[in-house]
Protein backbone atom coordinates (compact mmCIF):
# COMPACT_ATOMS: atom_id res chain seq x y z
CA UNK A 1 0.00 0.00 0.00
CA UNK A 2 1.50 3.44 -0.99
CA UNK A 3 1.60 6.41 1.31
CA UNK A 4 -1.47 7.89 -0.51
CA UNK A 5 -3.52 5.11 0.01
CA UNK A 6 -2.51 4.86 3.48
CA UNK A 7 -2.99 8.42 4.11
CA UNK A 8 -6.41 9.14 2.77
CA UNK A 9 -9.57 8.07 3.23
CA UNK A 10 -11.90 7.76 0.58
CA UNK A 11 -14.70 10.90 0.53
CA UNK A 12 -16.65 10.41 -2.19
CA UNK A 13 -17.05 6.97 -4.67
CA UNK A 14 -18.93 7.59 -8.26
CA UNK A 15 -19.87 4.75 -9.67
CA UNK A 16 -19.72 1.21 -9.09
CA UNK A 17 -17.20 -1.62 -10.31
CA UNK A 18 -17.16 -5.17 -10.19
CA UNK A 19 -15.11 -6.25 -6.62
CA UNK A 20 -14.04 -8.75 -8.22
CA UNK A 21 -12.11 -7.23 -10.70
CA UNK A 22 -9.19 -5.62 -10.22
CA UNK A 23 -9.57 -1.62 -10.62
CA UNK A 24 -6.84 0.01 -13.06
CA UNK A 25 -7.30 3.67 -12.23
CA UNK A 26 -6.17 5.78 -15.52
CA UNK A 27 -6.35 9.49 -13.60
CA UNK A 28 -4.77 9.20 -9.93
CA UNK A 29 -4.14 12.91 -8.31
CA UNK A 30 -3.21 13.70 -5.00
CA UNK A 31 -5.19 17.14 -5.09
CA UNK A 32 -4.68 20.51 -3.42
CA UNK A 33 -6.76 22.74 -1.90
CA UNK A 34 -5.65 26.16 -0.99
CA UNK A 35 -7.23 29.25 -0.03
CA UNK A 36 -7.24 33.01 0.33
CA UNK A 37 -9.59 36.11 0.91
CA UNK A 38 -11.47 36.21 -2.90
CA UNK A 39 -9.46 32.58 -3.97
CA UNK A 40 -9.03 29.37 -4.38
CA UNK A 41 -6.32 27.59 -5.67
CA UNK A 42 -6.56 23.95 -7.04
CA UNK A 43 -3.55 21.91 -7.31
CA UNK A 44 -2.48 18.67 -7.74
CA UNK A 45 0.31 16.01 -8.27
CA UNK A 46 0.30 12.26 -9.29
CA UNK A 47 -0.16 10.04 -6.94
CA UNK A 48 2.46 8.17 -7.91
CA UNK A 49 5.31 10.86 -8.05
CA UNK A 50 4.46 12.16 -4.53
CA UNK A 51 4.39 8.36 -2.93
CA UNK A 52 7.85 7.73 -4.83
CA UNK A 53 8.97 11.31 -3.09
CA UNK A 54 7.87 10.28 0.14
CA UNK A 55 9.43 6.56 0.19
CA UNK A 56 12.82 8.15 -0.89
CA UNK A 57 12.77 10.67 1.88
CA UNK A 58 12.04 8.31 4.31
CA UNK A 59 14.24 5.93 2.92
CA UNK A 60 17.05 8.54 3.34
CA UNK A 61 16.11 9.68 7.14
CA UNK A 62 16.03 5.86 7.85
CA UNK A 63 19.82 5.51 6.33
CA UNK A 64 20.89 8.49 8.74
CA UNK A 65 19.39 7.01 11.82
CA UNK A 66 20.85 3.67 10.86
CA UNK A 67 24.68 5.51 10.61
CA UNK A 68 23.87 7.68 13.63
CA UNK A 69 22.57 4.58 15.47
CA UNK A 70 25.71 2.85 14.38
CA UNK A 71 27.72 5.28 15.85
CA UNK A 72 26.03 5.62 19.43
CA UNK A 73 26.68 1.06 19.52
CA UNK A 74 30.69 2.27 19.04
CA UNK A 75 30.41 4.58 21.34
CA UNK A 76 28.55 1.86 23.93
CA UNK A 77 31.46 -0.71 23.00
CA UNK A 78 34.11 1.98 23.17
CA UNK A 79 32.89 3.01 26.86
CA UNK A 80 32.26 -0.72 28.50
CA UNK A 81 36.31 -1.42 26.92
CA UNK A 82 37.30 1.75 28.72
CA UNK A 83 35.93 -0.25 31.74
CA UNK A 84 38.41 -2.76 31.46
CA UNK A 85 41.26 -0.22 30.89
CA UNK A 86 40.15 1.65 33.87
CA UNK A 87 40.16 -1.48 36.00
CA UNK A 88 44.21 -2.57 34.26
CA UNK A 89 45.65 1.24 35.07
CA UNK A 90 44.00 0.97 38.62
CA UNK A 91 45.91 -2.00 38.80
CA UNK A 92 43.11 -4.63 39.42
CA UNK A 93 44.10 -6.25 36.28
CA UNK A 94 47.45 -7.53 35.54
CA UNK A 95 48.26 -7.01 31.80
CA UNK A 96 47.83 -10.71 30.50
CA UNK A 97 44.12 -10.14 32.21
CA UNK A 98 43.57 -7.07 30.17
CA UNK A 99 44.69 -8.38 26.86
CA UNK A 100 42.79 -11.28 27.21
CA UNK A 101 40.00 -8.98 28.11
CA UNK A 102 40.69 -6.59 25.40
CA UNK A 103 40.47 -9.04 22.66
CA UNK A 104 36.65 -9.42 22.75
CA UNK A 105 36.89 -6.20 21.72
CA UNK A 106 39.13 -6.00 18.83
CA UNK A 107 37.96 -5.94 15.08
CA UNK A 108 39.48 -6.07 11.51
CA UNK A 109 38.88 -2.98 9.93
CA UNK A 110 36.05 -3.72 7.12
CA UNK A 111 36.11 -2.93 3.51
CA UNK A 112 33.62 -0.30 2.87
CA UNK A 113 32.17 1.62 -0.47
CA UNK A 114 33.98 5.00 -0.50
CA UNK A 115 30.94 6.74 -1.27
CA UNK A 116 28.89 5.14 1.50
CA UNK A 117 31.86 6.07 3.79
CA UNK A 118 31.50 9.64 2.88
CA UNK A 119 28.08 9.76 3.03
CA UNK A 120 28.53 8.38 6.67
CA UNK A 121 30.99 11.05 7.51
CA UNK A 122 28.56 13.47 6.26
CA UNK A 123 26.18 12.26 8.24
CA UNK A 124 27.76 12.26 11.76
CA UNK A 125 29.26 16.13 10.57
CA UNK A 126 25.44 17.31 10.16
CA UNK A 127 24.31 15.80 13.28
CA UNK A 128 27.04 16.40 15.71
CA UNK A 129 29.17 18.91 17.04
CA UNK A 130 32.45 17.06 18.04
CA UNK A 131 35.63 17.73 16.29
CA UNK A 132 36.45 14.07 15.40
CA UNK A 133 40.05 13.48 13.42
CA UNK A 134 40.06 10.54 10.92
CA UNK A 135 41.80 8.03 13.44
CA UNK A 136 37.95 8.58 15.40
CA UNK A 137 36.55 8.18 12.16
CA UNK A 138 37.96 5.36 11.15
CA UNK A 139 36.69 3.90 14.99
CA UNK A 140 33.59 4.81 14.64
CA UNK A 141 32.64 3.04 11.42
CA UNK A 142 35.45 0.46 11.52
CA UNK A 143 38.04 0.98 8.69
CA UNK A 144 41.29 2.12 8.65
CA UNK A 145 42.87 6.18 8.90
CA UNK A 146 44.44 5.99 5.67
CA UNK A 147 40.74 4.60 3.90
CA UNK A 148 39.34 7.81 5.78
CA UNK A 149 42.33 9.96 4.52
CA UNK A 150 41.92 8.74 0.76
CA UNK A 151 38.34 9.01 1.04
CA UNK A 152 38.08 12.76 2.02
CA UNK A 153 40.76 13.80 -0.29
CA UNK A 154 38.92 12.49 -3.53
CA UNK A 155 35.80 12.21 -3.76
CA UNK A 156 33.90 14.93 -5.19
CA UNK A 157 31.94 17.37 -2.87
CA UNK A 158 28.45 15.90 -3.54
CA UNK A 159 29.36 12.89 -1.72
CA UNK A 160 30.36 14.41 1.53
CA UNK A 161 26.59 15.97 2.19
CA UNK A 162 27.24 19.40 -0.64
CA UNK A 163 26.61 22.58 0.11
CA UNK A 164 23.70 21.71 2.78
CA UNK A 165 26.03 20.04 4.91
CA UNK A 166 25.87 21.86 8.71
CA UNK A 167 29.71 21.79 9.22
CA UNK A 168 30.01 24.49 11.52
CA UNK A 169 28.99 24.84 15.66
CA UNK B 1 66.51 15.48 18.10
CA UNK B 2 63.92 16.86 15.59
CA UNK B 3 60.89 18.32 15.83
CA UNK B 4 57.70 17.77 13.63
CA UNK B 5 54.88 19.69 13.80
CA UNK B 6 53.42 19.43 10.44
CA UNK B 7 49.70 17.46 9.73
CA UNK B 8 50.19 13.92 8.74
CA UNK B 9 53.66 13.73 10.11
CA UNK B 10 54.38 10.29 11.67
CA UNK B 11 56.42 8.31 14.46
CA UNK B 12 57.47 4.73 14.66
CA UNK B 13 59.78 3.58 17.58
CA UNK B 14 59.65 0.00 19.77
CA UNK B 15 59.40 2.83 22.71
CA UNK B 16 57.16 6.14 22.49
CA UNK B 17 57.10 8.59 24.88
CA UNK B 18 53.55 9.90 25.26
CA UNK B 19 52.20 13.29 26.91
CA UNK B 20 49.30 15.82 26.76
CA UNK B 21 47.44 17.68 28.81
CA UNK B 22 44.30 16.22 28.47
CA UNK B 23 44.12 12.68 29.38
CA UNK B 24 45.34 9.98 26.85
CA UNK B 25 42.01 7.97 24.99
CA UNK B 26 41.96 4.98 24.22
CA UNK B 27 39.45 2.76 21.50
CA UNK B 28 39.13 -0.65 21.24
CA UNK B 29 41.52 -3.07 19.99
CA UNK B 30 42.12 -3.43 16.33
CA UNK B 31 43.60 -6.22 14.16
CA UNK B 32 45.94 -4.12 11.98
CA UNK B 33 45.77 -5.52 8.53
CA UNK B 34 49.61 -3.92 8.05
CA UNK B 35 51.37 -5.30 11.38
CA UNK B 36 49.01 -9.11 11.59
CA UNK B 37 48.67 -7.84 15.26
CA UNK B 38 46.10 -7.10 17.48
CA UNK B 39 46.97 -3.34 17.84
CA UNK B 40 45.82 -0.55 20.64
CA UNK B 41 44.86 3.36 19.52
CA UNK B 42 45.04 5.73 21.59
CA UNK B 43 44.35 9.37 20.82
CA UNK B 44 45.75 13.37 22.13
CA UNK B 45 43.71 15.77 22.30
CA UNK B 46 45.50 18.88 23.57
CA UNK B 47 49.00 19.86 23.77
CA UNK B 48 50.28 16.64 22.79
CA UNK B 49 53.40 15.09 22.23
CA UNK B 50 54.99 11.77 21.22
CA UNK B 51 59.05 11.41 21.41
CA UNK B 52 60.94 8.32 19.92
CA UNK B 53 62.70 6.86 22.98
CA UNK B 54 63.95 3.75 21.88
CA UNK B 55 64.12 3.58 18.05
CA UNK B 56 63.11 0.28 15.69
CA UNK B 57 66.31 -2.05 15.06
CA UNK B 58 66.47 -2.31 12.26
CA UNK B 59 65.64 1.23 11.78
CA UNK B 60 62.80 0.02 9.40
CA UNK B 61 59.62 1.52 9.00
CA UNK B 62 56.28 -0.86 9.92
CA UNK B 63 53.37 1.22 9.32
CA UNK B 64 53.76 4.17 6.94
CA UNK B 65 56.91 4.67 4.33
CA UNK B 66 57.66 8.36 5.53
CA UNK B 67 57.32 7.88 9.52
CA UNK B 68 60.50 9.46 11.56
CA UNK B 69 62.29 6.67 13.03
CA UNK B 70 65.48 8.31 14.51
CA UNK B 71 65.88 8.60 18.24
CA UNK B 72 64.49 11.75 19.57
CA UNK B 73 62.44 12.36 16.80
CA UNK B 74 59.27 14.31 18.11
CA UNK B 75 55.63 15.13 17.37
CA UNK B 76 54.45 18.15 18.52
CA UNK B 77 51.02 19.14 18.13
CA UNK B 78 47.40 19.53 19.35
CA UNK B 79 45.68 16.11 18.41
CA UNK B 80 48.23 13.30 18.24
CA UNK B 81 46.73 9.59 17.54
CA UNK B 82 48.14 6.02 16.67
CA UNK B 83 48.76 2.75 18.00
CA UNK B 84 50.79 0.14 20.24
CA UNK B 85 51.40 -3.06 19.98
CA UNK B 86 50.76 -3.25 24.17
CA UNK B 87 48.73 -1.92 26.14
CA UNK B 88 49.89 1.65 26.91
CA UNK B 89 51.60 2.05 30.27
CA UNK B 90 50.12 3.27 33.66
CA UNK B 91 49.55 7.02 32.75
CA UNK B 92 51.85 9.41 35.28
CA UNK B 93 50.72 13.48 36.59
CA UNK B 94 54.07 14.94 35.19
CA UNK B 95 54.39 19.06 35.26
CA UNK B 96 53.87 20.18 32.13
CA UNK B 97 54.15 24.25 30.91
CA UNK B 98 53.96 26.65 33.58
CA UNK B 99 51.55 25.23 36.31
CA UNK B 100 49.70 23.24 33.97
CA UNK B 101 49.82 19.34 34.74
CA UNK B 102 50.32 16.71 31.77
CA UNK B 103 49.45 13.19 31.56
CA UNK B 104 52.53 10.74 30.35
CA UNK B 105 52.67 7.09 28.86
CA UNK B 106 54.43 5.19 26.93
CA UNK B 107 53.93 2.39 24.30
CA UNK B 108 55.97 -0.16 24.73
CA UNK B 109 57.20 -3.03 22.14
CA UNK B 110 55.60 -1.01 19.20
CA UNK B 111 54.28 2.31 18.64
CA UNK B 112 52.72 4.56 16.02
CA UNK B 113 51.49 8.20 16.30
CA UNK B 114 50.70 10.54 13.64
CA UNK B 115 49.99 14.51 14.04
CA UNK B 116 46.06 14.88 13.03
CA UNK B 117 43.34 17.85 12.32
CA UNK B 118 39.99 17.40 13.35
CA UNK B 119 37.99 16.33 10.15
CA UNK B 120 35.69 19.24 10.16
CA UNK B 121 38.05 21.71 9.74
CA UNK B 122 39.00 19.79 6.49
CA UNK B 123 35.09 19.27 5.43
CA UNK B 124 35.50 23.59 6.18
CA UNK B 125 37.67 23.47 3.47
CA UNK B 126 36.23 22.01 1.16
CA UNK B 127 32.40 23.58 1.38
CA UNK B 128 34.58 26.70 1.56
CA UNK B 129 35.95 25.95 -1.54
CA UNK B 130 33.15 25.06 -3.47
CA UNK B 131 31.23 27.86 -2.65
CA UNK B 132 34.40 30.52 -3.83
CA UNK B 133 35.08 28.22 -6.92
CA UNK B 134 32.85 26.03 -9.14
CA UNK B 135 35.60 23.36 -8.40
CA UNK B 136 33.82 19.96 -7.28
CA UNK B 137 36.91 17.52 -6.48
CA UNK B 138 37.77 17.70 -3.03
CA UNK B 139 40.78 19.24 -2.32
CA UNK B 140 43.31 16.91 -0.62
CA UNK B 141 44.53 16.37 2.91
CA UNK B 142 48.06 16.92 3.37
CA UNK B 143 49.34 13.84 3.60
CA UNK B 144 52.37 12.02 5.62
CA UNK B 145 55.41 13.34 4.03
CA UNK B 146 53.92 16.10 2.32
CA UNK B 147 54.89 19.80 2.53
CA UNK B 148 58.49 18.84 3.64
CA UNK B 149 59.70 22.35 3.27
CA UNK B 150 57.21 23.54 6.13
CA UNK B 151 58.39 21.09 8.72
CA UNK B 152 59.82 22.58 11.57
CA UNK B 153 63.32 21.52 12.51
CA UNK B 154 64.84 22.32 15.71
CA UNK B 155 68.07 21.41 17.32
CA UNK B 156 67.48 21.17 21.24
Amino acid sequence: MSFAEATFLPLLNFGQTDSDKPVTTSFDYVIRLQSAPGLINISGAPTRALDAALRQSLESWQARCMVLGGVIDRFKVRETYNVHYRDYLLGHLSEQEFETAAAQFAYTPQSMDAATLASNIGVLMSYTTEEFTPSDVADLFRVTTEFVDDTVSQLPLALVGGSGMQTGR
Amino acid sequence: MTLFVSLGESVEAIVLRLMSRAPIFTDTPVISPTLGVVTYPFRMTQNSEAEIETPLAPRQWRVCQQSHLDPGDMLLGVRIAGHSTKPLSALQLIQGTGAHKACQSRCKDFGYARLEIPLRNVLNRIVGSATNAPAEAAPAIERRGAARGRIARKGK
